[in-house]
């Protein structure tokens, strides 16, 4: 049998953690870089006699995520406690919600895919720490200790790949868009835990589920989930039992490894967290919450692609909000259409940028230098190969557009009379063309225009240069 | 013995500068010296520290005022609440090391009212006990026959204020940890509605169930403390909202109060003059009394230790020995674990542990963890149904006044049983008093048990205020 | 299940050192407790008991806490809490 005769389905766990300032039971600042154990309290430490506080923007920003998602946000939710021994978890329990989720019953669409994965819960809940090892001991820092995080799990209807990829991806750009979360998956805030499982095509029982943890790239999603698919269609062919069982994505080798059934067996022993009472919301501020979500990442896109920019310069747009500043500021500061920023944006900088290596952050041009050559380009100031050259110098040197085009000497001959004269030469120097032009033959106005821009050095506008040229072949008639 | 005087009169003698602050440091530290190597009720002294303090207030001629209503009161706290930069051992070896780099709310409370810290008090291990017996620290004499159990919890607590250790102190309360000692110690115990004190510093035993409470010679005084505790704190977020009322303590039993008594208290019974101790001051002051049938009672260790042993369960994890504690270290993770846990807890703690577990674990919640929420809400409801016909429920405080020294000790079952009459009050959340009764059994006090409807600590004080002087 | 195996295994779940003859003494008292508790099965019961106030939600600003580290544990290598192997 192939893998086409199989259905494999799966569902995703993604903890996000949420752009708040401190963390989700403590106002220790949320900085995981800083030394090991600096932004630690006897709360986050899980000291004895401490009790937890609510960060209402975590709340806010759960219920923000929640609504974008399509969830329905409860108006009473409650925290639960999930116990396990970890050395990354002080109090040996985590405070989490479990059955009074925050939010339940939402969807996303997955662009370009017409599908929509149903989003079965979102609840919020404090990250453990980190472990740092080695083979004679680990080092626990409790820095990450603490911070919010929202968990939001979808129903398992992702039937490949491609589609987790996908869905990965739009729900990370709905949660930076919405800045409910910085969601760099590099940095652990965008945790995915997918689990998968196989069956037959036809089969009405489901199969035997892995699930698989420390997945932090969306490559190494992508080769985990290929990985447990091929796995478990291998098993199957040869008729063997799948056990149902978690595993570590190893990173250095590229492989999934079996979790120890020790590490596995866990009975979480959820009941209600005694130290919180259940989280009440009010319907208005939900409804007020709901009136402030920007435009979702979909609608975006549409409204791009309406407005005349291809699919994938929309997706460009959308998935980077730096980009999308910058284009909005061109549009602004240049009146540029939507035709020139994108061109001289995304075609042309873009471009450059990817050549140097450089980021958006690391261009030196800034939007107002940008803004500034497209309109010395509409006023026939530039030309267009001479306003690319500037563009390459601008990013090299870092300096203004009009500054460096004198400097450089790109800018257009404006001069009338030099016009008229380079017209005039061009003409004493092409009887025959000037006559077959005059016999009608007046497609070959372009190689004359391109005669006078030689000498010009390509430094005219073409078009004031066919002006001058078409007055001057009248009046040599 | 020497008796000190209540914090109300201190206040006075203090202010008509016929006490120094000074006296009454030394005044306890003779005391201690007297009676504490017996008692054993202080796990920490800080005799100097308090006497410096004591000093300090007497040369710069500081005394009580509405700012600071305690100024040089000594009091004694509860080694399972956090005094700032002293060990907090909550009587386990498990925490030998540890000390508390925050104050308690309760604490700061005290401290800004001017009080001085003089120690803190021995109890059973996390405060999980009736005896004070189930001490790392060795168990606690009842002052007053020290061949008797000074009662737990709390029972250093009661025992430092019974011998003059200290004016007041600080205990806790979970299913009767501070009414109970107080009970055995002839002195007043107050259990506030829960929600009513902050629970922050206070080391966690069963959340839904802990709260602070004053041990103190005279109710006035636990007025006095509890007036200084109360109240809303962010830092714990089960705290009530409101500020608590006023309280007026004059002293007169009110026109028209109705008590009742519970029925399945007096009933089971074994010692008779145990209900006629509780009772006779009343029947004198002819306060309409009525039987209150509250049949969920005789079940309330049943449904108090289960709650209490899961909360418990989950409230102990965090002692493992990584971040703080002691530490018995093996060659792996795992091993350490189970060693320092396995070593740091003692049998009643450990015990505890393993059926609270057991309680919230994969196909035994229904049956246990979750039925006995269900009693508890059930009970609460009972409670609600008796506080329609009366105003307060009375009860004797224990079934039994003072018990021998390793009398229950072997027979865990036997111990939680005297928690009977203590814990209901605790799972209904309700505010509950145990004031000394005038008659003795057996030479030895016995406590009147006082409960009210949630939130009407202020009533309930005054009501015992005014019980107390019959 | 009988109760030796039950607890061991809660003993295990809960991270607690059980030598033989505590298994034994724990085993016993085990039984005869639940068994104490388990009267309460007995009782159709219903209800739930819920905070009379909601969960207060503090504001999102971040606090200096000086805490050392270095005073809570003697286990510390450069800023961290030391621990024997995971995988040992």
């Amino acid at each position: 049998m192939q893998s086409k005769d199989y259905e494999i389905i799966i569902g995703l766990e993604v903890h996000a953690q949420l752009a708040t300032r401190s963390k989700m039971f403590c106002r220790c600042e949320v900085d995981v870089d800083a030394a090991p154990n600096t932004k630690v309290c006897p709360i986050c430490l899980g000291l004895p006699g401490i009790l937890p506080q609510t960060n209402d923007q975590a709340i806010k920003l759960g219920i923000r995520a929640a609504l974008a998602l399509g969830c329905s946000v409860n108006l009473e939710s409650r925290w639960a406690r999930k116990h396990y021994f970890s050395p990354d978890l002080p109090k040996g329990y985590q405070i989490t919600q479990y059955e009074h989720p925050l939010a339940t019953g939402g969807a996303l669409e997955l662009p370009g895919m017409d599908k929509k994965v149903r989003i079965r819960r979102l609840h919020l809940e404090e990250d453990a720490g980190k472990l740092v090892h080695s083979s004679r001991e680990t080092l626990v820092d409790f820095n990450r200790c603490g911070v919010p995080l929202a968990e939001i799990v979808t129903e398992p209807d992702i039937s490949s790949v491609e589609e987790a990829d996908t869905y990965l991806k739009e729900l990370r750009l709905v949660l930076r868009s919405l800045g409910v979360s910085d969601a760099e998956m590099e940095r652990g805030h965008f945790r995915c835990e997918p689990n998968i499982s196989v069956r037959p095509r036809g089969q009405e029982k489901l199969g035997v589920r892995s699930e698989i943890k420390n997945l932090n790239s969306f490559k190494a999603v992508r080769e985990g989930i290929e990985r447990a698919v091929k796995d478990q269609i291998e098993w199957l062919e040869q008729g063997e039992k799948i056990v149902q069982t978690t595993y570590l994505w190893d990173e250095k080798l590229r492989e999934l490894k079996p979790m120890r059934a020790k590490e596995t067996a866990a009975d979480y022993r959820y009941f209600p967290e005694p130290d919180l009472p259940p989280l009440i919301l009010a319907g208005s501020e939900i409804a007020e919450i709901k009136s402030t979500l920007p435009d979702l990442p979909a609608v975006k896109r549409k409204k791009l692609i309406e407005a005349g920019l291809s699919e994938q310069d929309a997706a460009v747009l959308v998935a980077e909000p730096e980009w999308e500043e910058y284009f909005k500021g061109l549009l602004v500061e240049a009146s540029a259409s939507i035709k020139e920023a994108s061109t001289w944006l995304l075609n042309e900088a873009r471009g450059i940028m990817a050549e140097r290596k450089e980021t958006l952050a690391e261009f030196k041009v800034p939007v107002k230098e940008l803004a500034s050559l497209i309109k010395l380009l509409r006023d026939g100031k530039l030309t267009r190969p001479a306003a690319k050259d500037l563009l390459a110098a601008m990013a090299d040197k870092g300096r203004g557009a009009a500054e460096l085009m004198e400097e450089l000497d790109l800018g257009s001959v404006s001069d009338e009379g030099l016009l008229e004269e380079t017209a005039r030469k061009v003409i004493e120097e092409n009887p025959d063309v000037v006559d077959r032009y005059h016999k009608g033959k007046t497609g070959v106005l372009g190689f004359l225009v391109g005669q006078c821009m030689k000498k010009l050095r390509g430094k005219a506008d073409p078009n004031a240069v066919r002006e001058i040229l078409l007055k001057s072949l009248q009046e040599s008639k | 013995m020497s008796k000190l005087p209540s914090i109300a009169e201190l206040i006075l003698l203090i202010a008509r500068e016929e006490r120094k602050a000074t006296e009454i440091i030394e005044e306890i530290k003779g005391n201690i010296g007297r009676k504490e190597s017996e008692a054993n009720a202080y796990i920490n002294l800080f005799l100097d520290e308090a006497l410096a303090q004591a000093k300090q207030l007497d040369a710069s001629g500081s005394k009580p005022d509405e700012e600071k209503p305690l100024q040089g009161i000594p009091i004694a706290i509860k080694d399972n609440i956090c005094v700032s930069g002293k060990p907090c051992t909550c009587a386990s070896r498990i925490l030998e090391g540890f000390i508390a780099p925050y104050d308690a709310t309760v604490v700061a409370r005290l401290k800004d009212a001017g009080a001085i810290i003089v120690g803190k008090t021995n109890l059973d291990e996390f405060a999980m006990g009736s005896s004070n017996e189930n001490s790392a620290y060795g168990p606690v004499q009842n002052p007053l026959d020290t061949e008797r159990v000074a009662g737990g919890s709390s029972g250093g607590s009661a025992a430092a204020v019974a011998y003059g250790g200290a004016v007041a102190a600080l205990g806790s309360d979970t299913g009767g940890s501070a009414r109970q000692p107080a009970a055995f110690c002839g002195l007043v115990g107050f259990r506030p509605s829960y929600g009513r004190v902050s629970r922050y510093g206070l080391v966690a035993f069963a959340s839904s169930l802990d709260q602070v409470c004053p041990i103190t010679r005279t109710v006035q005084d636990a007025a006095l403390i509890y007036s200084i505790i109360a109240g809303p704190d962010p830092c714990d977020s089960t705290t009530y909202p409101a500020e608590p009322e006023e309280m007026d303590l004059a002293g007169e039993i009110p026109e028209g109060i109705k008590v009742g008594l519970i029925k399945e208290c007096f009933d089971d019974l074994e010692d008779e003059r145990m209900g006629d101790a509780v009772l006779r001051s009343f029947r004198e002051a002819r306060v309409e009394l009525v039987e209150v049938s509250i049949p969920l009672v005789r079940l309330s260790v049943a449904g108090y230790q289960l709650l209490a042993m899961a909360e418990a369960s989950s409230n102990l994890a965090r002692y493992d020995g990584i971040r703080y504690g002691r530490r018995i270290e093996r060659l792996g993770l795992r091993e350490t674990y189970f060693a320092t846990r396995g070593e740091g807890f003692g049998d009643e703690v450990t015990r505890r542990i393993l059926i609270g577990t057991f309680g919230l674990s994969e196909g035994y919640i229904d049956a246990y963890y979750n039925t006995a929420l269900r009693y508890r809400a059930a009970l609460a409801a009972e409670f609600e149904e008796a506080f329609k016909k009366v105003d307060f429920l009375l009860s004797p405080t224990a079934p039994t006044p003072a018990f021998k020294l390793g009398e229950k000790i072997r027979d865990p079952l036997a111990m939680y049983l005297s928690d009977i009459f203590t814990a209901p009050a605790a799972l209904a959340a309700l505010p509950a008093i145990s004031i000394p009764a005038p008659d003795k059994v057996d030479g030895l006090p016995v406590g009147i048990q006082i409960t009210a409807p949630r939130f009407a600590d202020a009533k309930l004080l005054e009501f015992a205020h005014a019980v107390e002087r019959l | 299940m009988t109760r030796g195996v039950e607890i061991l295994k809660v003993a295990e779940l809960a991270r607690l050192e059980l030598k033989s003859g505590e298994r034994q003494r724990f085993g016993t008292e085990f039984e005869r407790i639940t068994a104490y508790f388990a009267q309460l099965q007995k009782l159709s019961l219903e209800g739930e008991i819920t905070f009379p106030y909601p969960c207060p939600r503090a504001p999102d600003r971040p606090r200096d806490y000086e805490i050392k580290v270095e005073k809570l544990s003697e286990y510390l290598k450069d800023g961290y809490f030391k621990i024997p192997p995971l995988l040992a």
